[in-house]
């Protein structure tokens, strides 16, 4: 009796934080994916983000309710063409993302607001190596079903020196371009309502 | 023998500068292809693996023009008692080498198209990729790339051997007529 009670708590409380109660939306990571894209000597380069958490409200019929929090872990990064692991090494340097320092990245926003097109934006800041700046993510919400949803976005245009990365890995043979796009598609679900 | 009696001239001013640049070049990109393979991921890795791709897309260069002037420009001949057996596995190392000085820096190139890194040529000029990206391709050629640079070493050895033999043994004028200012005494 008593652990069917614990279990009972313990379950509930699971629900309350995950947020489940509030209507929040679960991101499926295993289906979902985040990944910036840049270039290098002139040719694409992906990297994907493996590690994040994603904490999200959002509701079409009333966006003043919104809000959208994702922590990475950087140190979780994968780069399908990296066959000697070089790419993900590198991009742990301190020069770079400095991953054993400063595992975090996040994006928060401030508030969501209706877009172009019937899009939305999530108006925010991203702190990436301790670095914050003002950014706007811009997304499609497309509703799957009455209880899963999609967001993505086709791009969002950031410039890596703005967040110091590759400050100072600048020699021939090896040209980063500075500007990266940042995409997603995060697949999430809420209980129906 | 007496040296200078086998073969008219040595070779020219072109084929000897190509030749002793290539020969540098390789002694160059080897070993820093040895070193900065087993390297930790750092800016110095990748500013060696720059200079390693670039010298090698020299290479390239120079023994196609190398084999463009031999072309117009016969080399001079062997002496004419080679044995037939010597004189094949002359001409058979020579060509090998040619051909390993094509294939190393292909297959070079050939991994860094298939990992996404095209090569650039000294931070001039981005090569055109030459395979898909896919770690298939990329096992493949990297294979390629250290095999082929052992063969050459192999063969250079057969060469330097072959040419010190003729110099020291035979005392004619095979190795003289490709190093430079060294005279070739005419009978």
């Amino acid at each position: 009796m008593f652990r069917a009670k614990i279990g009972f708590v313990v379950s509930a409380l699971c629900l309350l934080a995950s947020g489940a109660f509030g209507g929040d939306w679960q991101v499926d990571t295993a289906q979902s994916e985040i990944s910036a894209v840049g270039t290098l000597n002139g040719k694409e380069r992906t990297i994907a983000f493996k590690d994040y958490t994603a904490s999200i409200a959002f509701d079409p019929a009333d966006l003043s309710t919104g809000s959208i929090s994702i922590d990475f872990d950087v140190t979780k990064m994968e780069d399908p063409l990296d066959f000697t692991g070089d790419v993900v090494a590198t991009l742990m340097h301190s020069s770079w993302f400095d991953g054993e320092t400063i595992a975090k990245a996040s994006f928060v926003s401030e508030q969501i607001i209706q877009g172009e097109n019937g899009d939305y934006e999530a108006v925010g800041t991203l702190t990436v190596k301790n670095i914050a700046k003002p950014v706007t993510v811009p997304f499609r919400f497309e509703t799957i079903d009455a209880s899963s949803a999609v967001a993505v976005t086709d791009g969002i245009a950031l410039n890596r020196m703005d967040f110091e990365l590759g400050k100072g890995w600048e020699f021939p043979g090896y040209e980063v371009g500075e500007d990266v796009t940042v995409k997603f598609r995060l697949v999430a679900s809420r209980p129906a309502q | 023998m007496e040296r200078g009696t086998l073969a008219d001239s040595a070779y020219g001013r072109v084929a000897k500068t190509l030749h002793w640049l290539v020969f540098g070049l390789f002694f160059a990109a080897f070993p820093l292809g040895i070193y900065m393979h087993n390297l930790k991921a750092s800016p110095e890795k990748f500013e060696l693996y720059a200079l390693h791709k670039s010298i090698g897309v020299t290479i390239l260069t120079l023994v196609a023009l190398r084999l463009a002037w031999r072309l117009f420009n016969r080399p001079p001949p062997l002496p004419a008692d080679t044995p037939p057996l010597e004189r094949f596995a002359a001409h058979g190392v020579h060509w090998g080498m040619y051909a390993m000085l094509f294939a190393i820096p292909l297959a070079g190139w050939a991994m860094s198209s298939a990992s996404g890194f095209p090569v650039q040529w000294w931070g001039v000029v981005t090569l055109p990729d030459i395979v898909g990206q896919s770690r298939e391709n990329f096992e493949l050629f990297k294979e390629l790339h250290e095999i082929f640079a052992f063969v050459m070493l192999g063969l250079i050895l057969v060469h330097v051997g072959a040419a010190l033999n003729h110099h020291f043994r035979r005392k004619n004028s095979i190795l003289a007529r490709m190093v430079p200012f060294m005279s070739i005494r005419e009978s």
